[in-house]
Parts: C-alpha cells; sequence; structure tokens
C-alpha cells in the first residue's frame, strides 16, 4: 500500500476560501478521518486528492511520488461518494467490472475478481441487480467494491453514509472498517460526524474554515482538545469560567471552590480562564436539606434519556446552564427543579492554552 | 404569529382527519378511476382513428360507389415515390446520425462544465422557431453560394438545415434526460475508475441518455420526412414535396399516400427505436431504461 500526503493545500472559489493550507500524512495502510462541520472544505480537499479539483496552491503525493498534476483517471485512487453513483444501466456486478473493463483485463480475471469483491461485501446474490433493485445501503456497498476492485494505491470516502438511515449507518460503518484492516488500504474518510469519525479512525483530523484544528487518535481528540473549537465539536463540553489558583499543580477555582485541572498550566495566578468538562466527567449529587452540598451547586432544568445515562441540565444560577450524565438507572432521583451539587472527576478538566474563543460563561446549550 | 401557526396546525390536522376515511375507501375509488382511464383513452383513440378510417374509406373508393385498391398499386408501383420516400429516408438518418454527434457531447459539456451556457442553449433552441424555414432556406443558399456544388447541389445541403430544424427537439430530450441522472457523480465515479472523457461518454453517459436520445430522433425523424418547405425552395424532390404534388393532383391518391406514409413512417420508427434501444454498448433495452426512469 501506499502513503498519502497533502502538502499546504489552498483552494479558492471566488471569492470563498474552501482550504486555507491544509497539511496532512497518512501513513502506509493508515485510516484518517477528515471531521469537520458542513462548508469547511473537507470535500474540497477529498476532490483535490482525487484530481477532480485542481488546488490554487499545494501538492499532493501518493508513495512519495507528486500527483498533483496527473489527471484522476490516471490516480488509480477508489473512490466512493456521498450520492448515489452506481452505474444506473449496469447490473451490481457490471459496475464492480467497470474499472476492470476500463483497464482491458481479461474476462476470466475479471469475473473472478468481481465475484471476489461481492462476497468481501456480503452481497454476492445481488450480483445481477441494477442500482434500482438495491437499497441506499446495498448501493454503497457496491459502490465500495467497484472502488476496490481496481486495486486503488488510496480509498477515498465523502460521506458515504450520510443518505443513509441510522441503523444501516453504524453496521455499514463497521463493515468499511473491517474490510479496510482486511485490505490494509490507505484510506481517507470524510465525514461531518464526530461519532462516526472516532468510532473507525486510526486517526481524525479536525478541519474548520478549511484549516486543520487537531490531528490525534479518537482518544486523544476526544481527550485532549486542542483548540476551543475541537472541544465544542467533538463531544459536549461545559465551559466553566475560573481563576487560576497555582499554575505549577494545576489548581484552578471556581465561585472560591477549587478544583483540580489534567495538567500544569502555563497561565500566571489570578488570571481568569475557562476550564473544559465533558458532561461525563461532571458528577452530581443531591444537594443537602439545607441546600448546600459539596460541590457547585445548582438546580435541574431538564434531562434528556441517551439510553445507559441520562443527560442532566442544570442551572448553576446567573444563566448558566451545564450538562452532566448519570447513569440512567440511578437518574430518576434527579427531577426538574432538584437542588444538585456538580463535583469534578479529578483531573478531568482541561485548560485550553489557546483559549481565544468568545465571552464567558459558557456552557453546553440545552437540546432544542 | 403564534395564533396563526396553531390555525395552520388545526387546519393541517383537519385536512389528515378528512383525507383518512378516504383513504380507507380506495380500493373502491381505485376500480371507478379505472373505468374512467378506459373511456378517456378510447375518447382519445377515437380522435386518431376516426380521420384515419375516414381516410382509409375515401381512398378505397372507385368510380360509381364501387370500391378499388388501385390508388395503393399505383402509388407503390411508382418510382417517384419510392425515390422521394428514400431520399427522405435516407436524409432523416443522415440528420439524426450528425444532430446526435453534434448535440450529445454539446449538451453534455455545457451541463458538466459549462453551467452558465445553459440559457444561452436554451435560446439558441428557440432560433428554429424564431426563423421561418424560408428565410433559412434563403438565407442558406446564399452563404453557400460559393460552396462546392456536390454540397450545394445535393440534398446533403439539406441535412445541414434539418440538424438546424431539429436541434430544439433534441436538445430539449437530452437536456431533461441529463436532467434525470447525476452527470456530475457519475462522471466522476467513472473517471476515477479510469475512464477518459470518450469512454465516458460513450460507455456511462450515452447509455443513460438512451430514451432521451430516441425521443428526440424520432421527433427529428417525424421533422425530415414532413418537410416540405425548404426542400421545395431548393428543388429537391422529398418525400413531403411528393407527398403536396400527388395531393394537388390525384384526390383519392393523395388519401392512400397519406396512409402509406403514415404506415412507413411508423414502421421506420420501430426500426429507430430497435437500433438505437441496442446502440451505445452494453446489453439494456429501452423497456429497462424506462423502466428505470418510471422507479426513480
Ligand atoms: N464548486 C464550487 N464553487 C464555489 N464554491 C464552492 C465549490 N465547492 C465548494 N465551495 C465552497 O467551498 C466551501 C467548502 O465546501 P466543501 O468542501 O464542499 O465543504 P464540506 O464538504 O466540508 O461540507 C464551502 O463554502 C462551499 O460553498
Ligand atoms: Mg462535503
Amino acid at each position: 500500500m501506499a502513503t498519502l500526503a497533502l502538502q499546504g493545500l489552498h483552494k479558492r472559489f471566488g471569492t470563498v476560501t474552501a482550504l486555507d493550507g491544509l497539511d496532512l500524512e497518512l501513513a502506509s495502510g493508515e485510516l484518517v478521518s477528515l471531521l469537520g462541520p458542513s462548508g469547511c472544505g473537507k470535500t474540497t480537499a477529498l476532490r483535490i486528492v482525487a484530481g477532480f479539483e485542481v488546488a490554487t496552491s499545494g501538492r499532493v503525493q501518493v508513495a512519495g511520488r507528486d500527483v498533483t498534476d496527473v489527471p484522476a483517471n490516471k490516480r488509480d485512487m477508489g473512490m466512493v461518494f456521498q450520492a448515489y453513483s452506481l452505474f444506473p444501466n449496469l447490473t451490481a456486478a457490471e459496475n464492480v467490472e467497470f474499472g476492470l473493463r476500463v483497464r482491458r483485463q481479461a474476462k476470466a480475471a475479471r469475473a473472478a475478481k468481481v465475484a471476489e469483491l461481492l462476497e468481501l461485501v456480503g452481497l454476492a446474490s445481488a450480483a445481477g441487480r441494477y442500482p434500482y433493485q438495491l437499497s441506499g445501503g446495498q448501493q454503497q456497498r457496491i459502490a465500495l467494491a467497484r472502488a476496490l476492485a481496481i486495486e486503488p494505491s488510496v480509498l477515498l470516502l465523502d460521506e458515504p453514509l450520510s443518505a443513509l438511515d441510522a441503523k444501516v449507518r453504524v453496521n455499514l460503518r463497521e463493515e468499511i472498517r473491517r474490510i479496510q484492516l482486511e485490505l490494509g488500504i490507505t484510506t481517507l474518510y470524510v465525514t461531518h460526524d464526530q461519532e462516526e469519525a472516532l468510532s473507525i479512525s486510526d486517526r481524525v483530523a479536525v478541519m474548520s474554515q478549511g484549516r486543520l484544528e487537531q490531528v490525534g487518535t479518537p482518544a486523544e481528540v476526544y481527550r485532549r482538545p486542542a483548540t476551543p473549537f475541537v472541544a465544542e465539536f467533538v463531544g459536549t463540553v461545559n465551559r466553566l469560567t475560573v481563576r487560576v489558583v497555582d499554575p505549577a499543580a494545576g489548581i484552578v477555582e471556581h465561585r472560591g471552590r477549587r478544583l483540580e485541572t489534567a495538567e500544569p498550566l502555563s497561565l500566571t495566578a489570578g488570571a481568569e480562564t475557562r476550564l473544559l468538562v465533558r458532561p461525563e466527567a461532571l458528577v452530581p449529587s443531591l444537594a443537602g436539606a439545607d441546600g448546600t452540598a459539596d460541590g457547585i451547586g445548582g438546580r435541574v432544568v431538564g434531562t434528556s434519556f441517551l439510553g445507559a445515562v441520562t443527560r442532566l441540565w442544570v442551572d448553576l444560577g446567573d444563566g448558566a446552564v451545564v450538562a452532566a450524565d448519570v447513569q440512567s438507572a440511578a437518574a430518576d432521583a434527579f427531577t426538574p427543579g432538584t437542588a444538585v451539587a456538580l463535583s469534578i472527576r479529578p483531573g478531568a478538566g482541561r485548560v485550553l492554552a489557546s483559549d481565544r474563543s468568545e465571552a464567558d460563561p459558557v456552557v453546553a446549550e440545552l437540546p432544542a | 404569529m403564534s395564533a396563526a401557526s396553531a390555525t395552520t396546525a388545526a387546519s393541517a390536522e383537519l385536512a389528515t382527519a378528512r383525507l383518512r376515511p378516504r383513504r380507507a375507501r380506495a380500493p373502491l375509488g381505485e376500480g371507478r378511476a379505472r373505468v374512467a382511464k378506459a373511456v378517456w383513452l378510447g375518447l382519445v383513440s377515437l380522435y386518431f382513428v376516426i380521420p384515419l378510417a375516414a381516410t382509409a374509406a375515401f381512398s378505397l373508393e372507385g368510380e360509381h360507389g364501387s370500391y378499388t385498391i388501385s390508388a395503393y398499386t399505383q402509388i407503390l408501383s411508382s418510382s417517384a415515390f419510392s425515390s422521394a420516400f428514400l431520399l427522405s429516408l435516407r436524409l432523416a438518418i443522415e440528420t439524426i446520425v450528425l444532430a446526435v454527434v453534434l448535440v450529445v457531447p454539446t449538451a453534455y459539456w455545457v451541463r458538466l462544465r459549462l453551467p452558465k451556457l445553459r440559457p444561452v442553449m436554451e435560446a439558441l433552441s428557440f432560433g428554429p422557431f424564431v426563423v421561418s424555414p424560408v428565410v433559412l432556406a434563403v438565407g442558406v443558399e446564399n452563404v453557400f453560394r460559393k460552396a462546392p456544388s456536390w454540397f450545394i447541389g445535393s440534398p446533403n445541403i439539406l441535412v445541414v438545415l434539418y440538424v438546424v430544424l431539429s436541434f430544439p427537439f433534441l436538445y430539449r430530450a437530452l437536456d431533461a434526460g441529463l436532467r434525470a441522472i447525476d452527470v456530475h457523480t457519475l462522471t466522476e465515479a467513472a473517471r476515477s475508475l479510469g475512464a477518459g472523457w470518450a469512454l465516458t461518454l460513450w460507455r456511462v453517459i450515452l447509455p443513460n441518455l438512451r430514451t432521451a436520445i430516441i425521443s428526440g430522433a424520432l421527433l427529428a425523424f417525424a421533422i425530415v420526412m414532413g418537410e416540405f418547405t425548404i426542400a421545395s425552395l431548393l428543388l429537391f424532390n422529398t418525400f413531403g414535396v411528393y407527398i403536396e404534388t400527388v395531393g394537388m393532383t390525384a384526390a383519392t391518391g393523395a388519401a392512400a399516400l397519406a396512409l402509406i406514409s403514415f404506415a412507413l413512417t411508423w414502421l421506420a420508427m420501430g426500426g429507430l427505436v430497435l437500433v438505437l434501444g441496442r446502440a451505445g454498448g452494453g446489453k439494456g433495452s429501452v423497456a429497462r431504461q424506462v423502466q428505470i426512469g418510471v422507479t426513480r
């Protein structure tokens, strides 16, 4: 397999800057997700790699070879599209065979390869069906088989699951990962769904406004977001306004209460900053009869059942609302109106070095 | 505002409430709809059949109330008829081939890469309706006066004009066909699989435009087979000119000719559908294309 490198990619559409200097390297056999909100430039980046779009500047390399000026049909890249893209006039098997016919492979070799790939995506029985006779999920499986049939050096997927319903989406993403690992193919996977990206990737590259915010393993990106954007976009996060007490020990203070953060701080004592806390790191307990308890005081204003856990929306007074998760089995005690005390799991709070976003106090929003 | 939306919500609910019992009675309504459909179809076919039947009856009339098929035998055995028909047939086929070769790649490229040109193409496609055939014929004669005689003096010049005349029909049919498929995604899928432009056009775009091409080609065919003005101005004996001449000289002959041309044209169109249905590589049938169109 091959490495893939995106080097300093810039792309402008008229006055719109879609990519603003994108650098990303994929190791051989690695699956990297490009994750970001709609319009941040993910598709543009993928299309430049595929050769469908010409970068304003920057290079693309495959296995150390510069392919920036190679036309799309000579790049040997497999691509799965967001929209259904099977050729409507060809059967599933003929679709898979298409790239092999273009390459003028012998008939027997083609037939063997098609059978192998249909088997791989679990659709051997659908070989003779036309796209309109296949479900959305099946169509995307065939599209994957078609892309893989040419034994591409790199596999590119642009939100391949976004048109499918939730259950199929989860199944198919596991399938894609299984196949990717089995073939060991270098893969760039575009998605706006953080759960999808975290669940199938070796590394996640979080994008915003044409730039990379952070590249790291799913755990790194989730636990140690490098920027407020990443913290907000990947998972839910609460932000608490705190004052630095002891930078070396990572101690901060929230309304007079001392809290321990994950690591030493580069800020001076007395400085005001924001502490980011995931809902699962914010532990609610029932406040005492006098309304006081050991923790940040607040009142439950809403609950959302999420399955194993229930998310509580807690008003801290002054209008700030934070999210805190409890096991659903224990959630009955926390009805709206209940006074609670929130404590932070030791070391779970994180202060961002490059905290550059808007005014305090900001917290997770109530669900719409 | 909330009051307004509340009323809308309420009326929407009312509407669904009113709909529900009706949906339950659907089978009955369906049967009635089928009868209505049959009656309507019958009426429409009468509209076509009555004139044809009347023409047929008239064409068979002999002297003093007798019946004869002499009008038919005369026409079918005349060499003027066969040469005119074959000339028009040849022109129609040449027109279709030239128009398809010119218009399909153009419409495809405009859709794919030059969307800003679409209004221009639309406007151009009105040209033949705006410029009368007389003007077209005279204009072309002037322009081509210095052209070599194999071109200007032969019916080949008609092919050029007929391509212009049939352009709107073919372009519009193709534009609709292109709109029905995801041209961009299909093109990119083909290219990522290694296909160059020609292969993409031939193996991906063309097969999926078959229905559109056939309907455009049938219209072009009908236009060429019946065209009179230009051919007569440029002094060629095409089928349209021949029909006109017979019509002015023989009454029952004209009626018989009308029916013959009707039958021949339909036969030729059937042949065209068969030929085009197979063309463009792949094993797809027209029926399947239609089916795909319907399920979308
Ligand atoms: N062909 C184009 N012409 C003009 N603007 C474009 C084009 N393609 C993308 N853009 C713009 O570039 C930005 C990035 O788009 P895109 O890469 O599709 O984002 P994403 O895939 O992350 O949703 C958007 O602002 C979009 O409107
Ligand atoms: Mg996109």
